[in-house]
């Protein structure tokens, strides 16, 4: 039963992506920190009721999420819609100029993205997570994850080669 | 869009169709390479978020005590409506023949269930030798104990002092390398209690093993003391320490 994982061994394994994607959402280092403990404290109180120990990981980052949630006021649902109804258009980010960007800089054009695609962003570029895996912590369909991946990097890239169009994020 | 360089993605089913064509045409091929390289630099940027030191021990830390206080709530919690039961048990209590209640059996379990129920609480934790004896020897109990050779090198956690049949028990607790359960401290338990607290004590210097409580436990004597050591585990667990 996941209950009998040690706990220290969960925060060591954990802790750091959490935070990460944490971090990713609130862009506040304190906020982040509280976003992780509170994570593990309800890990601590509720964990016992994960039955399927290679679920650990979905359901702490959806519980982080739920918790990030929980803090931030709920925009209102956007529709689903089909990938290919989108509308996608190619970044012009290049990697020359992608290059020049720091980590605060992609976090700062993150924060600039519609706020329901920044986690599955984060996810997306972080985790890595299959797009089956995100749907599961976001707790939402595999079509409406896909389009939300798709726009947010889109509208990221936008943001950044406008950044660096302007010189508004340069490399520290 | 969807595509991460590095990543599953290269063996998914749902990409292979556009990579294959991506490999037969330049000028997509070319779009695609620097596709993937900024998806990899965007993908390292957020790699690169820097974590807190001490993020990890705080939130360790924070459980341990999050832990020591349902303990302690607990037992509170079962004192409290304990408290009505022992008024109407006082009297049975009192009338019981003193004798039934003195004998090493009575003791072992004692012993026994305050390790295996975790109401244990030590007074002192520490892995210093010198400041447990120091402490049982500020509270008048056994702090000239002695402990047999293998026990010795064993990590102590720390000790506590406790009373039974109105004499002074002291509990020296060790952690023996074994894995514990979360919040858990301690794997083994030393008892020490003036023998003659015992009516039945053993004579010998010979640990004799038995089980109770689902513990293993070793009991004997050495100049006025007897000792009661426990733990979860077998009886070959224990003899290691003999």
């Amino acid at each position: 039963m996941a209950s009998g994982m040690d706990f220290e061994g969960l925060v060591a394994r954990y802790y750091e992506p959490l935070y990460k994607f944490a971090f990713s959402l609130t862009r506040e280092e304190a906020d982040a920190c509280d976003l992780t403990q509170q994570t593990f404290y309800v890990w601590a109180i509720k964990g016992y009721q994960l039955r399927d120990s290679t679920k650990v990981k979905t359901w702490l980052f959806t519980t982080l999420h739920r918790q990030f949630l929980e803090t931030r006021r709920r925009l209102t649902r956007f529709p689903q819609q089909d990938l290919e109804s989108a509308e996608l258009e190619l970044p012009s980010l290049v990697p020359e100029i992608a290059g020049r960007l720091d980590s605060a800089s992609v976090l700062r054009a993150l924060s600039r993205v519609d706020a329901i695609y920044q986690s599955p962003v984060a996810l997306f570029y972080l985790e890595g997570c299959p797009y089956k895996e995100i749907a599961e912590i976001l707790e939402v369909p595999l079509g409406t994850v896909k389009s939300r991946i798709a726009r947010g990097i889109g509208q990221l890239q936008k943001i950044l080669a406008a950044d660096i169009a302007v010189n508004r994020s340069p490399k520290s | 869009m969807l595509y991460l360089p590095g990543t599953a993605d290269a063996e998914n089913a749902e990409f292979a169709e556009a990579l294959e064509l991506a490999a037969h045409d330049v000028e997509l091929n070319r779009w695609f390479e620097e596709y993937c390289k900024t998806q990899m630099i965007l993908r390292r940027r957020f790699e690169e978020i820097a974590v807190p030191s001490g993020l990890k021990e705080q939130i360790v830390s924070e459980h341990r005590a999050w832990q020591a206080q349902r303990r302690l709530r607990r037992v509170t919690v079962l004192a409290g409506a304990g408290a009505c039961c022992a008024l109407v048990l006082a009297g049975v209590w009192f009338f019981r023949p003193p004798q039934d209640e003195k004998t090493l059996p009575a003791f072992g379990r004692r012993m026994a269930k305050v390790v295996r129920t975790g109401t244990y609480l030590m007074d002192v934790e520490t892995n210093d030798v010198a400041t447990i004896r120091s402490y049982l020897a500020a509270n008048q109990a056994h702090a000239d104990y002695k402990v047999p050779k293998p026990l010795e090198g064993v990590e102590n956690t720390g000790c506590g002092v406790l009373r039974w049949q109105n004499q002074k028990v002291s509990m020296i607790c060790f952690r023996s390398g074994r894995p514990l359960d979360p919040g858990e401290k301690s794997d083994l338990f030393l008892f020490v209690i003036d023998r003659r607290a015992v009516t039945d004590a053993p004579r010998s210097s010979q640990p004799r093993f038995t089980r109770q409580n689902q513990m293993t436990t070793a009991t004997w004597v050495e100049g006025e003391k007897l000792y009661f050591l426990a733990a979860t585990g077998d009886e070959a667990f224990l003899r290691q320490y003999f």
